[in-house]
């Protein structure tokens, strides 16, 4: 039952018998050996991540190539990955992987360890716009190589609405009780400023979080629900209850396999974009093998794998220079199409926005 | 005199010990730490240790005095309903079945052994668009396009939640009236007092302690429920339970979550303080 519900969200994921009797082998035959040889032979991460990255072919991958067993923990927000980091998951996790607005914040929260520059070596294959990306590096020092950007955006039924340009189809009463939005205010806020006109939205003043506030108010009568996990919203489109909704990429091709017609549109009011990579949590003691799980992530294979599997955009050049024309046409993974997101980050008024967002749920 | 003495206290030791340190462990240390908490704030992700009303100030807003009205409501209904279709349950299954009562009893506690968490799950399935309610009542030909409010809504979770506590109001008030002195309700009929009469004269006030415990066992739960509204409710649906699990899981505000649970734990106090007066049989000091 858990498996089918994708319950593992809300879960550590577990030891499999394998990986149990692999950890007791590894145990006993390190037990002989000296010192450095047991620190060697602990290749174990527990990693803190989205659902997307703890796949098993990302896992899988890892193991393969880089010897590393990576165990997965999710988080669903930004937020609560600094809620549960600092309320003691600093002595629970080795690397995390944080929006690129979220870097400065967990940095001045004492929350993460900076990385060597030198031992990222595949980041020189990285598109020019994300080698020295800007939040990434706080006081000179680095903090993560992005190794995957996107946008979050719509997704559709396609067989229901028809195909989908604009983010006038989440204020469509045509799709009364069928439209779902993500209960997050970073996106839920910006994807209403973006549909008003707004610039900047991360730098809205009060006069513009209202007007926000009015258009998600006004929007209410016509939403389904607002989704907090990706799963949530997944079973949402894939039962019919929604039809158009503001997700993220990793819903299309499970939906798709579901023989879901699922579409994606970065609507052409905007989307909103992030960039996404490994950083090591303050206290870790296997920084060395977080910096090598990080350049690994930068390289042509986890980028070429990343992209077949999910979708997602890989950072590296070298990623995208592997896969056919066809499908990086398709996937819309051109970083030049970079400048039509508007990259999340963070108001000067934050807790204002998490004020208004719940003013916009219980109205 | 003296060893005795000694003996006593080492006595009082053993005995008083232990429960003393698990609910003073468990049970004061967390309150005491929240109590402080609520008076505190956090800034950039640390918690300050200056003291403020702020917290409470923020609750005493339209927004969240808005979320604790909905949430009081909400707990209410469920507690009400649950004494509706509850009492019959518990009388039925005390009084008027022998043959039956182990079975019946063990259907009532059956759910309990499942995951109140799938529970909710299966509601999804079954309200949902796609639902089995939806399928029945289009095949029936009862109605053309699938009944939306069904999920996502109030309903679902008041449904829910009936479903997942209704166990905890029969069962209490079962163990009332299965003692219950059966010499009353003979009592009673020899004076000539109708079946209807009886219970309204005779039962129902003896079983008032039951109510009131099964009340509060209900309306307890419901109060502070926040994965159920999470998963069943819609966009309007917001209890305050999910709010207070926002500020410990997502927002990092120990502070303003603390001002909240002990906000719930005053309506909850208050509530049982009723709940009991009420249960009170009649006749008894208070």
């Amino acid at each position: 039952m858990s498996e089918t519900l994708d319950l593992n969200l809300l879960l550590p994921a577990g030891m499999s018998r394998r990986q149990a009797m692999r950890a007791l082998a590894a145990t006993m035959s390190t037990a002989a050996l000296p010192g450095t040889a047991l620190a060697q032979a602990d290749r174990t991460l527990n990693y803190f991540t989205w659902s997307s990255w703890g796949e098993r072919p990302f896992l899988d991958q890892a193991k393969a190539k880089v010897n590393l067993d990576l165990k997965p923990t999710f988080y669903s927000s930004s937020d609560e990955m600094m809620a549960k980091l600092r309320g003691g998951g600093t002595k629970l996790y080795d690397l995390i992987v944080p929006v690129q607005n979220y870097v400065p914040l967990a940095v001045r929260a004492n929350l993460l360890e900076p990385l060597d520059p030198a031992k990222m070596t595949h980041r020189k294959d990285l598109f020019p716009e994300f080698q020295n990306y800007p939040q990434w590096t706080v006081d000179g020092k680095l903090y993560g190589v992005p190794f995957v950007w996107g946008a979050n955006a719509i997704a559709y039924n396609r067989k229901v609405t028809g195909d989908i340009d604009s983010m006038d189809a989440l204020f469509d009463p045509k799709w009364k009780g069928r439209i779902a939005l993500r209960d997050e205010p970073e996106d839920s806020l910006g994807l209403a400023a973006l549909k008003l006109g707004i610039k900047e939205p991360y730098k809205m003043d009060e006069k513009a979080l209202q007007e926000v506030k009015k258009l998600l108010i006004s929007q209410k009568p016509l939403l389904r629900a607002y989704w907090k996990n990706i799963a949530d919203v997944q079973n949402m489109i894939a039962s019919g209850e929604v039809v158009v909704a503001w997700t993220m990429l990793a819903v299309i091709e499970p939906l798709k396999k579901a023989g879901i017609d699922a579409g994606w549109v970065w609507p052409r009011e905007g989307a909103i974009g992030w960039s996404e990579a490994i950083s090591a949590v303050k206290g870790t003691k296997k920084l060395a093998l977080v910096e090598e799980y990080a350049n690994f992530t930068l390289s042509p294979e986890h980028g070429e794998m990343m992209a077949r599997y999910l979708g997602y955009a890989p950072a590296s050049k070298a990623s995208v220079d592997r896969l056919e024309p066809e499908l990086v046409k398709s996937l819309g993974i051109d970083p030049k199409a970079v400048n039509r997101l508007t990259f999340k980050d963070n108001p000067p008024n934050r807790s204002r926005w998490n004020d208004i967002w719940n003013e916009v749920k219980a109205a | 005199m003296a060893a005795r003495k000694t003996r006593q206290i080492a006595a009082a030791t053993a005995f008083l010990g232990p429960p003393s340190l698990w609910i003073g462990a468990l049970f004061i240390l967390p309150m005491a730490t929240m109590a402080l908490l609520s008076f505190w704030r956090v800034v950039d992700y640390n918690i300050v240790a200056d003291w403020t009303l702020a917290n409470y100030e923020r609750l005493a807003r339209p927004l969240y005095l808005g979320i604790f009205w909905r949430t009081i409501k909400i707990a209410l209904l469920v507690t009400v309903i649950c004494a509706l279709v509850g009492y019959p349950v518990a009388y039925f299954l005390a009084r008027k079945t022998k043959r039956f009562q182990l079975i019946l009893l063990v259907l009532v506690i059956l759910p309990l052994w499942t995951s109140y968490l799938v529970r909710t799950y299966a509601w999804m399935l079954i309200l949902g668009t796609n639902g089995a309610v939806n399928q029945a009542l289009q095949g029936l030909g009862l109605t053309d396009t699938p009944v939306s409010w069904l999920l996502y809504s109030d309903f679902a979770v008041t449904l829910a939640l009936v479903h997942i506590y209704v166990p905890f109001f029969i069962l209490p008030l079962y163990a009332v009236l299965e003692k219950l002195d059966p010499r009353l309700l003979e009592a009673a009929k020899d004076l000539g007092g109708g079946r209807w009469r009886t219970f309204l004269h005779v039962t129902l006030p003896l079983s008032l302690p039951g109510v009131a415990t099964g009340c509060l066992f209900v309306f307890i739960p419901s109060m502070g429920a926040f994965v159920t509204p999470e998963l069943l409710g819609g966009a309007r649906s917001i209890m305050i339970g999910s709010v207070v699990a926002q500020q410990f899981g997502v927002a990092y505000d120990y502070p303003l979550g603390s001002a909240m649970s002990l906000t719930i734990l005053a309506i909850i106090l208050v509530a049982a303080t009723l709940f009991l007066r009420a249960g009170r049989p009649a006749g008894t000091a208070p």
